[in-house]
């Protein structure tokens, strides 16, 4: 009975669950059994108060106020908080933009006709965004226009003046504000290395200076190098439509090759879908006696190859050791970005072969296959010709496949939203403002972000979305968070009749969606920028996104990355609520500029509360205020009563 | 018999402990050759703290040796490895005495005592008696950041706790007035 409560403070998910109970039967190491030896963490870092940027410390701010207060340089609590978040969104936003720098050269490279197996599926969009751009189409073929917007784009990020050029693509009202707080996103690359600038050792001291460069940097991201991610990911591999899948553990299937792709870049997970149809891997798979090749992601590469191809999600990130404990997954294939040092170690129990591709991620005891994307088909062949012949030597009898998984619906873009409704409307936002000036739909909340053993795996989004769409809010969802929501069948039309309050419910039957949308990756947080864009452009809800009843959330955030979506979102006007706290509690001027006073310069601002449900009521709340403030109607159905409090689920032991 | 010198003991307020493990590292580095935490790294001497910051009920609580009064270590030791200072009750260990029959391990109370698969000793908080004897405080307290961990005397303990009653008392009592 203990051991089951144990397990439901660990994780909310069935499949999970079995999977967490078999580990321990079998003594494999997860995360969770990590985080218990980890324990206790260190409340400096917890709070922010710990410097070593410099080696006149390692130094540290006592939070009771009697022992010191400064470092050796002179560094108060405000700066050391202030310079250890610009740091951190700092790598938050390398991580993303790096990934979108890939996907531009890529893009360059597919026109130069010099990666193999590339090629630009998604011509309208690459010439609507060449238009923005002011390039000259006329006389020139798609290739041709693709290189000059590529070169275009790839500039965006070592530009050394002027302003970002998708972030002009922001409401006006937006754009005024960043020019006047001095944060409009310059080259994606230079904002991200003054932020490294302002945190060396006596530059800048100032907390909320240092707050608006970590917060241009961001902006760099958001509106840049992942924006750019997600239109040229379009361009090349298509943009995504409304498309079915299964998620969680149970696609894995015992009688097929089972290849898993884990990580980010879907320049790699593209290939490998090419890959498995190529008829002479299939003739392989026949001959090793395998049903079929079955392939399944974890984390974003997954949602990107779901959202393109309806490939199904084997889970989010806490389950990447528990698809390996299976025994069942013949290669698993990681690129970079959230996964863990240990797979290697894990997977030298099973005839599993994990391969790192990426030459910027390689791992202790795994094999490294480079990729790159000029040999790209060769190169996901080779790897699904190791997954082969590792399920030759697979012991049947030793896999464990929990049975557990659910239907869900992806493939939702700003494009295709509303593409299902045809006619007058298509691809207006019309109907979307409009159920939300009627009192229909309450608003719009993005739940996104990661999982984080510090909380119930799974049990921060979905308790939070439920009562979300329990309370007339449409939900959309990118990364690991969807993933949980896809798991839990809240993505799939049915689930508007068991759990949307009746205004939802009834514009999801109508337009046959949903209640909570899949978007796409962690890069694809920009396609929530943008329909929020497209929300004030269609008019009725204020001329700024900080005018709109919208919200935003990470309930399980653990990721850098998280810290700059957070960022980018709050400081584009959107009230931001995170389960976990930023580390810069420490800081009073910190803690209050993030959850008060940046509302005034940019119209958003962050909030922290870990209790899913209570999240939820915060971000109502918030709409709430926004819809009185435009004037809107009341809500038209009868108000519902609050789900109980969520127990905060942390995973300490006790 | 002439008596105790009371040497004191570490008490900590857990309220301003943050779990950094300052106390874990420092004592390991003090009870090296060197003392000194780099120097033994590079020596690749090995190092074990003999305090532990055990986490309870998502609290950190430091936890060491509490140098019983009746120590059930010493009472169990066949082999005298285990005894009580004489000068001042402290709980000490005669590495070479130990036999490794690890019963202190088991019967301490606080889990305080460890047994050292290297050394083929058992390893527990001395109080940092020498440095103590140089007038210093232990490793542990003065590698405190936040000070919750501090030396006290068993009679200054009962000071500080009565003088903390006294001022509750207090107010509470105006409190009372105040509502009346």
């Amino acid at each position: 009975m203990a051991k089951d409560k144990d397990k439901n403070r660990r994780s909310s998910d069935p499949a999970t669950q079995e999977m967490m109970d078999y580990s321990v039967e079998q003594d494999y190491e997860t995360a969770w059994d990590r985080y218990e030896a980890q324990q206790p963490q260190c409340d400096f870092g917890e709070l922010g108060l710990c410097c070593k940027n410099c080696m006149l410390g390692p130094c540290r701010i006592d939070p009771f106020g009697d022992g010191p207060q400064k470092g050796v340089c002179g560094a108060t609590a405000d700066t050391i908080a202030a310079r250890n978040l610009t740091r951190h969104a700092a790598v938050g936003a390398s991580a993303h933009s790096d990934h979108g720098r890939d996907i531009v050269h890529t893009l360059l490279m597919a026109a130069q006709g010099d990666a193999e197996g590339y090629e630009i599926k998604y011509e309208e969009k690459l010439e609507k965004i060449a238009d923005e751009f002011g390039i000259e189409r006329e006389d020139k073929d798609i290739d041709e226009i693709a290189r000059e917007v590529a070169e275009v784009a790839m500039a965006d990020f070592g530009r050394q003046e002027g302003e970002l050029r998708p972030a002009q693509r922001a409401p006006e009202a937006v754009k005024e504000r960043w020019r006047e707080q001095g944060v409009m996103p310059g080259g994606v690359d230079k904002d991200i290395v003054r932020s490294l600038h302002e945190t060396h050792i006596g530059v800048n001291s100032d907390a909320e200076s240092l707050i608006k460069t970590a917060i241009r940097a961001s902006l760099g991201d958001g509106w840049g190098g992942s924006m750019y991610a997600t239109d040229f990911t379009d361009v090349l591999f298509g943009g995504p439509e409304p498309i079915k899948a299964e998620a969680n553990l149970g696609v894995i299937n015992p009688d097929a090759v089972n290849v898993i792709v884990h990580g980010h870049e879907p320049t790699l997970s593209e290939m490998i879908v090419a890959a498995a149809q190529d008829p002479d891997i299939k003739e392989k798979v026949k001959e090793a006696g395998a049903e079929d090749i079955q392939l399944a992601g974890i984390c974003c590469t997954a949602n990107e190859i779901l959202m393109r191809h309806g490939i199904p999600l084997a889970g989010n990130f806490l389950q990447q050791e528990l698809a390996l404990s299976t025994g069942a997954v013949d290669g698993m294939v990681v690129d970079v970005q959230c996964i863990f040092p240990t797979l290697g170690e894990l997977a030298q129990c099973f005839s599993t072969r994990v391969m790192s591709t990426s030459p910027k991620a390689k791992f202790n005891g795994v094999e490294h296959v480079e990729f790159s994307e000029e040999e790209g088909l060769s190169a996901a062949k080779k790897i699904l010709e190791n997954a082969i012949e590792s399920f030759k030597e697979r012991n049947p009898e030793e896999a464990r496949v929990p049975e557990h998984q659910d239907d869900l619906v992806a493939g939702y873009t700003v494009e295709s939203i509303f593409d299902t409704l045809g006619g007058t409307y298509r691809p207006l936002f019309r109907p979307l403002n409009k159920a939300i000036m009627d009192g229909r739909i309450r608003g719009v909340a993005g739940v996104v972000g990661c999982n984080n053993v510090k909380q119930a795996h799974d049990s921060g989004h979905i308790e939070m979305v439920k009562e979300l769409i329990r309370h007339d809010v449409l939900v959309v969802q990118t990364g690991c968070s969807a993933v949980a929501c896809g798991k839990a069948g809240l993505m799939k039309p049915e689930a508007a009749m068991e759990h949307a309050g009746d205004g939802l419910r009834e514009v999801c039957e109508a337009v046959g969606i949903a209640p909570v949308l899949h978007v796409g990756s962690c890069v694809d947080n920009s396609r929530i920028l943008l329909a929020c864009t497209e929300m004030v452009k269609e008019g009725g809800l204020g001329d700024d996104i900080a005018s709109l009843p919208v919200a935003g959330a990470a309930p399980e955030w653990m990721s850098e990355k998280a810290i700059t979506i957070a960022l980018y979102v709050a400081s584009s006007g959107i009230y931001t609520l995170c389960g976990e706290s930023f580390p810069v509690m420490g800081s009073k001027k910190v803690r209050e500029y993030l959850t008060d006073g940046m509302e005034e310069d940019f119209g958003g601002k962050l909030a922290f509360e870990r209790d899913p449900v209570e999240g939820a009521h915060m971000m109502i709340d918030h709409i709430d205020g926004k819809r009185k403030e435009l004037k809107l109607d009341d809500m038209m159905n009868e108000p519902v009563e609050r789900a109980e409090k969520v127990e905060a689920a942390a995973a300490h032991s006790s | 018999m002439a008596e105790k010198k009371d040497r004191g003991s570490v008490i900590v307020d857990l309220d301003r402990c943050l779990a950094c493990k300052a106390c874990e590292t420092a004592c390991a580095a003090a009870h090296t050759a060197s003392g000194d935490l780099l120097e033994a790294i590079l020596c690749g001497e090995a190092m074990a703290p003999r305090v532990k910051v055990v986490a309870a009920a998502g609290s950190a609580v430091p936890v060491q040796c509490q140098h019983c009064e009746d120590a059930p270590c010493v009472e169990v030791c066949p082999s005298g490895a285990l005894y009580k200072d004489e000068e001042d009750g402290g709980t000490l260990t005669a590495p070479e005495k130990c036999i490794g029959c690890k019963n202190c391990v088991y019967v301490c109370p606080f889990g305080a005592v460890e047994w050292d698969e290297d050394s083929g000793t058992v390893l527990k908080c001395d109080l940092c008696k020498d440095i103590i004897e140089e007038g210093e405080e232990p490793a542990c307290v003065s590698a405190c950041p936040t000070r919750a961990r501090r030396v006290l005397t068993v009679k200054e303990a009962a000071s500080e706790r009565r003088k903390a009653a006294a001022e509750h008392t207090v107010a509470v009592q105006s409190g009372q007035k105040e509502e009346s």
